[in-house]
């Protein structure tokens, strides 16, 4: 069920944009742009495959399917529903922009959680497993959905029991479903599934395609690193140096992803690194200044470095960071909602 | 399955129209920040009655507007409806004058954001106003992303339409049994898989036409006509806001 606008008191839709603004900001950065195409066609066969009606009785429903989502897209499943959920604001008008945030947290929430689940664990392997989480991805949208209208305010708490009954007979269709669904992908093409349909559609997770470039000015030569954010350096790519658009030195990484360049005398360069598909990362290096961070300074001083060195952390800090930053909002906005609201009793008493 | 289009009558030349689509977008987040912040009664019809202007100012004929209309109006119904019979500490219950107050207030702003959604939206080329979303800084990877599966939809909706007129065509009919959804399985199944075949293809023409990034052009800067047009829907906007927090 969509939460249409104008329903939901505004703070709640302001906390679910910022929630859900966060969320797709980190997968777009995930994502890499040759994968844009594929996360867009499998949305849209989401998109499609959920607003087909499946009896139900006297009745008929339509599934959400985000749990499915969830196990075909990985983490990025999230994203995918929020580009499923803008869509159907746009073309059907369920659902609206202001609770987009909030509608996209609700349904793509648990479709992220299935996704983790699946890459960390690979639950998609056991049939039963599969539906048991399609299942069990409708029924925390209907306990979110009704813990977010039981936020609106005393009033909707008997709506909110209602939505989340409504969920009862759609979870267990969706996990009959969704299992006999990756059943029947399974069979149809068993080398497609899981190894090219799971793996290939996040490989935004692997981080194989974004590639980067360090830089390491010494005495006489500027040290560059080619790689990877898992720390597969990139071979056999071109380096440019350029000053003011003029190419005045380029060199072509080896089999450790590193090249040297001279080093000019110019006060500032650009260096661009032109990799395979289309790859391309462009860094200015101010010469002028010397102002280098004391590891890679250190770290060119020690020779050749390791191109493991380079493998990216998670980042967890900034996470905490963020959650920390969303959470504390929410509260103040919580707080501040209170706060009015007692004020409001105290005078309709006086 | 039929898909709407939403911008089928944008290309007609009304005052709604002519306005930059850059200026409807802030209109419309203005507006709809008023409607969500606003639970009194008379606000909420004054918000309607206003809705209702624009959209005849838009000229959006009402067979459309009614056929998009029909989902938000069952929910505000079903939504308004619960709540109005709905007391604190009571699930359902008889209606009371309060709670019959917010039912009709969550209908009015319900119908309203809508009406006002189809107004501007309606009244632009979907694909300008990307362009405008674009130039207000939303991240081109996710236009992108958008877009691709905007056009996607209209090519899966293709093989779908193939797919179901095969199972009609050997005599299916759906039914509460594990015979029915077991092919509605089988019919996900297959729309999922010829997706993924479609992806291979369209990768390969994409890297057959030199991709290396993707861009969604934003719209030419902002003249003075363009403003001068927006003027009276900004200020609408903005009134509608004061009266949401005034009130």
């Amino acid at each position: 069920m969509h939460i249409a606008d104008g329903v939901l008191p505004a703070w709640i839709s302001g906390v679910g944009w910022v929630v859900t603004a966060g969320g797709v900001v980190l997968s777009l950065r995930r994502l890499p742009v040759e994968e844009v195409p594929k996360i867009s066609l499998v949305t849209a066969a989401i998109f499609l495959a959920s607003l087909i009606h499946v009896p139900l009785g006297p009745t008929s429903v339509h599934l959400i399917l985000n749990g499915l989502g969830g196990l075909l897209l990985g983490p990025l499943a999230f994203l995918s529903f929020f580009i499923a959920l803008a869509l159907q604001a746009l073309l059907f008008q369920f659902g609206g922009l202001f609770s987009l945030g909030i509608n996209t947290l609700v349904m793509g929430g648990p479709a992220f959680m299935v996704g983790l689940l699946t890459y960390k664990g690979g639950f998609h392997r056991n049939t039963i497993l599969s539906g048991v989480l399609c299942g069990g991805a409708v029924l925390l949208s209907g306990l979110l959905l009704a813990l977010t209208l039981s936020l609106a305010g005393e009033n909707f708490l008997g709506v909110a029991r209602l939505a989340l009954v409504a969920h009862l007979p759609v979870a267990v269709l969706e996990g009959l479903i969704g299992a006999l669904t990756l059943k029947t992908l399974k069979a149809l093409k068993p080398s497609l599934f899981p190894a090219c349909l799971i793996l290939i559609l996040i490989p935004s997770l692997s981080s194989a395609h974004r590639l980067d470039l360090d830089l390491f000015p010494e005495k006489t030569t500027i040290r560059v690193e080619a790689f990877f954010p898992d720390g597969t350096p990139a071979v056999g790519d071109r380096v440019e140096m350029s000053y003011q658009g003029k190419v005045i030195a380029t060199c072509t990484t080896d089999s450790e992803g590193v090249c040297t360049l001279p080093r000019p005398n110019y006060p500032e360069v650009k260096i661009v690194l032109s990799g395979k598909l289309g790859h391309r990362v462009e860094r200015t290096l101010k010469l002028a200044t010397n102002t280098f961070p004391a590891q890679e300074t250190r770290e060119s001083s020690q020779g050749p470095s390791k191109v493991k060195i380079h493998k990216e952390k998670f980042p967890t800090t900034e996470v905490l960071a963020g959650l920390g930053f969303i959470f504390g909002l929410s509260g103040f906005i919580v707080a501040w909602d209170t706060r009015r609201r007692f004020k409001a009793l105290a005078s309709s008493g006086n | 399955m039929h898909l709407p289009e939403i911008d089928r009558y944008s290309r007609k030349d009304g005052p709604l129209n002519r306005v930059d689509p850059r200026i409807k977008l802030l209109s419309l987040g203005l507006i709809l920040l008023a409607v969500n912040l606003t639970w009194h009664l008379k606000v909420a019809g004054l918000f309607l009655g206003v809705s209702i202007v624009m959209l005849s100012v838009s000229g959006l004929p009402l067979n459309f507007v009614l056929w998009h209309l029909r989902a938000p109006a069952a929910i505000a119904l079903l939504i308004g409806g619960l709540l109005s019979i709905s007391s604190p500490g009571k699930t359902f219950g008889s209606p009371t004058p309060e709670s019959l107050a917010l039912g009709l207030t969550v209908i009015l702003k319900v119908l309203s954001s809508f009406i006002f959604f189809l107004s501007l939206v309606g009244t632009s080329p979907l694909f300008k106003t990307l362009r405008a979303a674009r130039s207000l800084g939303v991240p081109e990877k996710l236009l992108a992303l958008f877009i691709f599966t905007y056009r996607y939809v209209f090519v899966l909706l293709d093989d779908f339409g193939t797919l179901k007129l095969a199972m009609i065509a050997r005599g299916f009919r759906e039914k509460t049994n594990f015979h029915t959804y077991r092919l509605k399985a089988r019919l996900y199944a297959l729309l999922l898989w010829r997706a993924y075949e479609e992806t291979e293809k369209v990768l390969l023409a994409m890297y057959a036409r030199g991709l290396s990034s993707l861009t969604v052009q934003g719209l030419s800067p902002i003249g003075k006509d363009e403003i001068f047009t927006g003027i009276p829907l900004l200020g609408i906007s903005l009134l509608l806001l004061g009266f949401s927090i005034f009130w």
